[in-house]
């Protein structure tokens, strides 16, 4: 148990907040400079921190030595990733996308 | 700039109030853009989408750090949610403004009526004053609730996935009253675990409205920076909050933004 708040209870926040800080810090420069590409990757960034959290809980759960969180973990990262290369897919097709 | 300090504002104060209410930012967020700045439905779904991953990881990383959300939980749960997001996120292209209104007006009753409830129904003292170690791992230690009806439960999840991605809100509203009344889960449990994978849900929608071009990278990355300023301050004061009084304001707010939205689907405003 105290290894879960060692490895999970750190591990996790630092990742979402790891995320955020650095979509945040995008999405500032880009909304003072004006470039709203920069602004963008920010945005994309952002939704990519789910990515990240995600990759910690496998990893620290087959840490932990608990085989079916980290498949569960594993299983909800191909599923995100699933939906982030279909979504790019079906803009490509319909010709649309940033 | 001074609609980039608005959405701001607006962003922080939908942060704020969801964080105190528990009920996310996106059932604030969406009525904020379209029927206060103008913007098309459509685009405020989007943007919503991308404030709640804001709020999630914001206010979830806080109650992860105190033992509160059950990520294994959670986890699993979301493995229907995001498949749901998912579908849901393309389905909405496909999906008339007026359609996509009278859904959220929908929305917006149940969610007033669940906050009214809510502040007219004490919370169960004891419930929430009974010990759970949420992040005990699976085992003879484990939680009952983590078991129970599973099956059950992932579907209701799939369903909170699509209304998620196709009205621009966290899905906490689906997936909280699921884990209390399917698997028995203790209500701060159930909302803190939602609030964990409230982002993961958002994410898998969000990135279809993003690709196609449907969000404004000037509407939405003020209003995320807003929300996740407010829901990191809403989470840290909410303990020390009385918000009956707020959810019952909100819920006056709600009934407005229901008819208004309700209008709008039947075309008599625009």
């Amino acid at each position: 148990m105290n290894q879960t708040a060692d490895i999970l209870g750190r591990g996790l926040p630092a990742a979402m907040q790891l995320g955020t800080a650095a979509s945040a810090l995008l999405m500032l420069i880009g909304l003072a400079t004006g470039q709203s590409t920069i602004v963008w990757d920010g945005l994309l960034v952002l939704t990519l921190t789910p990515v990240l959290q995600l990759v910690v809980a496998a990893v620290g759960f087959g840490g932990l030595r608990e085989p079916r969180a980290s498949l569960v973990a594993g299983t909800v990262l191909v599923l995100l990733m699933a939906a982030l290369v279909t979504a790019t897919l079906v803009a490509r097709g319909q010709g649309a996308g940033a | 700039m001074e609609r980039e300090l608005l959405l701001f504002g607006g962003g922080t104060l939908a942060g704020l109030l969801g964080a105190l209410l528990g009920i996310g930012g996106g059932v604030l967020i969406v009525p904020m853009l379209t029927l206060g700045f103008g913007e098309p439905l459509s685009r405020s779904i989007g943007a919503s989408l991308v404030a709640v991953v804001a709020t999630s990881s914001g206010a979830g990383a806080h109650n992860v750090r105190r033992r509160r959300a059950d990520v294994r939980l959670g986890l699993t749960l979301e493995i229907g949610s995001v498949v749901g997001a998912a579908a849901g996120g393309l389905l909405a292209g496909l999906l008339a403004d007026r359609v996509l209104a009278g859904l959220f007006a929908g929305l917006m009753a149940y969610v007033g009526l669940t906050l009214l409830r809510r502040a007219l129904v004490p919370e169960d003292r004891a419930e929430a004053a009974t010990p759970v170690d949420a992040m005990a791992p699976d085992g003879p230690q484990a939680p009952a609730y983590r078991t129970r009806r599973l099956p059950l439960a992932l579907a209701g999840w799939v369903g909170a996935g699509v209304v998620s991605s196709v009205l621009g809100v966290g899905g906490g509203i689906v997936k909280v009253p699921v884990m209390r009344l399917v698997m028995g889960v203790p209500l701060h449990v159930a909302a803190a675990t939602s609030n964990f994978v409230l982002g993961v849900t958002a994410a898998a929608g969000a990135y279809a409205y993003l690709f196609r071009g449907d969000i404004d990278p000037i509407v939405a990355a003020p209003l995320a920076l807003g929300a996740l300023t407010g829901s990191i301050v809403g989470a840290r004061i909410a303990p020390r909050v009385e918000a009956r009084w707020l959810a019952i304001l909100f819920v006056v707010l709600a009934a407005w933004v229901a008819v208004q939205m309700g209008l709008r689907a039947a075309g008599v405003s625009g």
